[in-house]
């Protein structure tokens, strides 16, 4: 069964913008992690892919609100 | 009919809407991208030192040295309050007036102790802004995230003066005060733990 959901919209909504602010404190905790038991080089490597993927979902993200439009329920929608 | 229409309308003619993306959307989305390209600028200019000036020598260069424990502690405060900053919102729109008071004013204790640690850390860090390219990168990147950060507490400060003011409700459109300093409080987090990480730690 296909996900109804409006899709999610961080610049509208403080509770997904912290959503977002969650991914990259993991993110940012696995690349000092990576970094610090090898080396910057392999941080950097893995800080590039992470980033690579977040631009593609951003833009993928991007797309979908242009198709269906963002999160109908913005700060100043919600009930 | 259409004249009746226009004789019965007030206020300006509705903005016309281009795009598919909604004004809200549209208009937050521009100033956030225009925020990663003045963030991307630097760190361009940071990489670009780091890798094709610095011709393969240690990183920082001889002598700096950053105090990573410090800026370590500082990351997490300014993660911190961003948990506090949704602890604020979470309340206005439970209606709990005194958890988003207490939630705002702890964010702008918390944002405040960041930027002081930081000024403190400028202090006694050994270098300055003038002293080779990497002290210019350095001020530049988080310098420019430290005004970031003041910018969001004054925006916090008339926040969390109209909390105690009686201002706010668990509505959505009567929270709209706290809600937007919010979401650019977490931006500004994101940015943070950016300039941390490749500053820092990489």
């Amino acid at each position: 069964m296909a996900d109804e959901r409006p899709p999610r919209n961080p610049f509208r909504n403080e509770a997904d913008a912290f959503r977002v602010l969650m991914m990259f404190v993991v993110a940012g905790a696995i690349v000092v992690a990576v970094t610090l038991l090898t080396s910057p080089g392999v941080g950097l490597a893995l800080a590039l892919v992470l980033l690579a993927v977040g631009l593609w979902r951003a833009v993928g993200l991007i797309q979908t609100w242009r198709r269906e439009g963002s999160a109908p329920r913005g700060p100043g929608e919600q009930g | 009919m259409e004249s009746a229409s226009v004789a019965h309308h007030h206020g300006p003619p509705e903005a016309n809407q281009s795009s598919r993306i909604d004004r809200q959307t549209l208009g937050i989305l521009l100033f956030i991208v225009s925020e990663i390209m003045l963030f991307g600028a630097f760190f361009a200019s940071y990489f670009f030192i780091r890798v094709v000036a610095n011709e393969g020598q240690p990183w920082p260069p001889e002598p700096f040295e950053l105090p990573v424990t410090v800026a370590g502690m500082n990351t997490a405060i300014l993660v911190s309050s961003s948990f506090t900053m949704h602890w604020a919102l979470e309340s206005v729109r439970a209606g709990n007036r005194r958890g988003m008071q207490m939630g705002l004013v702890t964010t702008l204790m918390l944002g405040a102790t960041f930027l002081f640690i930081q000024m403190n850390e400028y202090v006694h860090i050994g270098f300055s802004a003038r002293d080779d390219a990497f002290g210019s990168i350095f001020y530049g990147l988080t310098g420019l995230h430290g005004a970031h950060v003041f910018v969001g507490l004054c925006l916090l400060s008339v926040a969390t003066i109209r909390s105690f003011k009686g201002h706010f409700g668990p509505k959505a459109e009567d929270h709209l005060g706290v809600e937007v300093p919010g979401i650019y409080w977490h931006f500004v987090d994101v940015m943070w733990i950016i300039v941390f990480t490749a500053v820092y730690i990489i």
